[in-house]
């Protein structure tokens, strides 16, 4: 790993030079003057420190980002630098706002949830990527990858790790490896339950809820992973007042369009094409045919492109 | 490593999705993974490594045949909430509004029992 630039201590300027809100309300909060809005005159007003986050040993590095811890005026934030990598492109511009299109979901659709057990989302910005690129592994960079001159940093509340619950429980309960009762379970249960009910109700998945726990080498008794060979990270996170919040929705998929339409699943588009072409060339599918249309396309439109 | 429900997997696998028909839209496909998650780290937190061998990473598709068995001091009701959870068919898992409710009345009659 490359350490080129020292990040802790004071945050480069450059990062506040090259910032441009992509708050997705930013009409709406620059008038009413919203938590987004307040910590981005915060963040030109008073520099940020930035230290590398580190628990139980390892630095907290996604597949996708790097997370740093801040401060501003006091108050402690996460940092969320995504990873500026990209392949080659032959047209670097467009390449380059794909990709940052594409980070830019992730903070797009933890804004759109509003529920006390989802990390929100205080700001969002692009900035330089000279931040992250010192703490990217080498191994990163294989044939074909180059590294983004931007990026998307995303900064929400900094909140304890759930590990951190699991390693203060204590074995109360002999029969269970994290002595975790029924009703601790239910209550854990309830509070995810009704997060990813809002999240289904937004059309969003989450698609990697998990904790990193329960690593297998060693004793084989249950315990945090702590090791590097076993990256799974902690996408669960605790309140101080002890609710359990989901954060890290870097996986997250936005289930139907912009527009509120439904998005085909790829599976479908294959077979929905590929039974239009069989049917085309044997005329009807009678009672033979093995090839089933969905049910949603029960009348074969034929394609432009293969008259 | 990273452990998904098994429609992502057959999803990104090019393969069918749920037991007798295609799901036309990326939402039934993708609706009630993080449930199955839930219920996977439930797992996790109650039976322990037994759990984590019981889940595959990515390589391999789970399936219902493969649960542990949950430690039996915990009430068959619960259990069974588990078990429905983390079925391999979508179709078959109940929904969110269902798990809220249940754990719901569940939190509140131990309440009134406490």
């Amino acid at each position: 790993m490359a350490h080129g630039l020292a990040a802790s201590g004071t945050l480069p300027q450059m990062l506040h030079r090259g910032r441009v809100c992509l708050c997705v309300y930013h009409d709406w909060c620059s008038s009413v003057g919203c938590c987004l809005c307040r910590l981005a005159e915060l963040t030109s007003t008073a520099p940020l420190q930035a230290n590398r986050v580190k628990g139980q040993g390892r630095q907290l590095q996604g597949a996708n980002s790097i997370v740093f811890k801040i401060r501003v005026q006091g108050a402690v934030f996460a940092l969320k630098g995504i990873l500026p990598l990209g392949q080659v492109s032959r047209n670097p511009a467009a390449a380059s706002r794909q990709k940052l299109e594409r980070n830019a979901s992730e903070y797009r659709a933890q804004i759109i949830l509003c529920h006390p057990s989802i990390a929100r989302v205080r700001h969002a910005f692009t900035g330089p990527s000279d931040l992250v690129l010192p703490w990217i592994p080498e191994d990163f960079f294989i044939e074909g990858v180059v590294p983004w001159r931007s990026t998307t940093y995303i900064v929400t509340d900094f909140l304890a790790t759930f590990e951190s619950w699991l390693e203060k429980k204590e074995a109360a309960h002999s029969k269970a490896p994290f002595g975790i009762t029924e009703r601790s379970m239910q209550l854990i249960m309830l509070q995810l339950a009704t997060a990813v009910e809002h999240m289904v109700s937004n059309s969003i998945a989450h698609n990697d809820l998990k904790v990193g726990v329960l690593c297998m080498r060693g004793s084989g008794t249950p315990s945090t992973c702590s090791d590097a060979c076993c990256a799974q990270l902690d996408n669960l996170f605790l309140q101080p007042n002890g609710r359990i919040v989901i954060g890290d929705f870097g996986e997250a998929s936005l289930l139907i369009t912009p527009d509120g339409a439904a998005i085909p699943t790829r599976t479908h588009h294959v077979i929905v094409r590929f039974s239009c072409r069989a049917l085309l060339v044997l005329g009807k599918g009678g009672p033979r045919t093995d090839i089933i249309c969905p049910r949603s396309h029960t009348t074969l439109d034929r394609p432009a492109e293969e008259t | 490593m990273m452990c998904r429900a098994p429609e992502i997997l057959k999803y990104n696998n090019g393969e069918a999705i749920g037991s007798d028909s295609i799901p036309p839209t990326l939402a039934d496909c993708y609706a009630k993974a993080d449930l199955w998650s839930i219920a996977r780290l439930g797992y996790q937190l109650l039976c322990g490594p037994s759990a984590t061998l019981a889940f595959p990473d990515n390589a391999r598709i789970f399936l219902d045949s493969e649960l542990p068995e949950l430690p039996s001091c915990y009430s068959p009701a619960f259990k069974q909430v588990l078990k429905v959870l983390v079925r391999a068919d979508p179709a078959r898992r109940p929904t969110a509004q269902y798990v809220h409710r249940v754990c719901m009345c569940a939190c509140c009659f131990s309440c009134l029992y406490e």
